[in-house]
């Protein structure tokens, strides 16, 4: 069988991708975090490989305060999955005293009906 | 990659496809180039498993940024409360049309606080985070972790309390 230039740059795509998220994966074993590696191991291979342990709302949201978040979307305690999510503590001015730092009229505000 | 302000706003196209391949959940819907300049991205984000599971929307929002690397982002979608959002300077009335999310303490350490030299991923990732914690303190009614209690003290900062951020301030800092 051989491939068209469409195929073989889609299976390179494909092929890259998967690449990727193994070495994700075992970087995550090696940081200690197996339920993260399984969450990715198992968005790589489908049902053939187990899916990560349920966890709730509230730990998701923990994990998700500071570390990293993998590409199958669970948030790690590690630094080491494919996207970085630094520390922050939300903040604002109270309603009843102040409008805070203003984004002025050049900003593209976000309206309710878009 | 870290996408800098100088490369965001020389070739919007590559930043979009970079916040498609690097973050989890994030779709850019619009990429807008104002005529004052700067970039204006409409994004999707998807919740995580664990929040799809429980009944939580995607969620939609706004980043603006302004030539001179000032950032804003701003929720998009039905009309909500908010727990930390600035007001409109016009007022409370008109908070629903803009007011931008408050995403960090000014005051905080710099480890918990973004920059530019983080890239623009890291701000995004932000703004994502921000959005599902609005809604879980919707339904739970407080933040899932420590964030700054409202306006500043009189003198001097809000200090952190928690272990949690004690220790994560800590280790982003080094």
């Amino acid at each position: 069988m051989k491939w068209t230039a469409e195929e073989r740059t889609t299976a390179a795509r494909v092929y890259t991708q998967a690449a990727r998220k193994a070495a994700e994966a075992v970087a995550l074993e090696r940081a200690d975090d197996m339920d993260a590696a399984i969450s990715v191991w198992h968005s790589l291979f489908g049902d053939a490989f187990p899916p990560a342990p349920h966890r709730s709302v509230q730990n998701a949201l923990t994990a998700l305060a500071a570390g990293s978040v993998t590409s199958a979307g669970w948030p790690s305690t590690t630094q080491v999955a494919q996207q970085v999510a630094a520390p922050g503590r939300s903040w604002s001015r109270n309603p009843q005293t102040g409008a805070g730092a203003a984004a002025g009229p050049g900003a593209a505000f976000g309206h309710p009906g878009e | 990659m870290i996408l800098a302000l100088s490369e965001i706003l020389e070739d919007p196209v590559h930043a979009r496809r970079v916040l498609l391949d690097e973050l989890f959940g994030v779709a850019v819907d619009r990429l807008l180039e104002p005529r004052c300049g700067g970039l204006v991205l409409d994004l999707s984000f998807t919740p995580l498993p664990e929040l799809a599971v429980a009944g939580y929307d995607g969620e939609r929002g706004r980043v603006s940024i302004r030539p001179n690397g000032a950032i804003y982002a701003f929720p998009l979608g039905p009309e909500r409360t908010w727990h930390h959002r600035y007001l409109f300077p016009l007022g409370e009335r008109f908070g629903h049309l803009a007011g931008q999310l408050c995403l960090w303490y000014p005051k905080d350490p710099r480890s918990l606080r973004w920059e530019w030299d983080d890239g623009l991923e890291q701000y995004v990732t932000r703004v994502y985070r921000h959005l599902f914690y609005e809604e879980y303190y919707r339904r739970e009614g407080h933040w899932p972790v420590e964030d700054a209690p409202h306006d500043d003290p009189d003198t001097g900062a809000h200090p952190i309390c928690s272990a949690l951020m004690r220790r994560e301030e800590s280790r982003w800092a080094s």
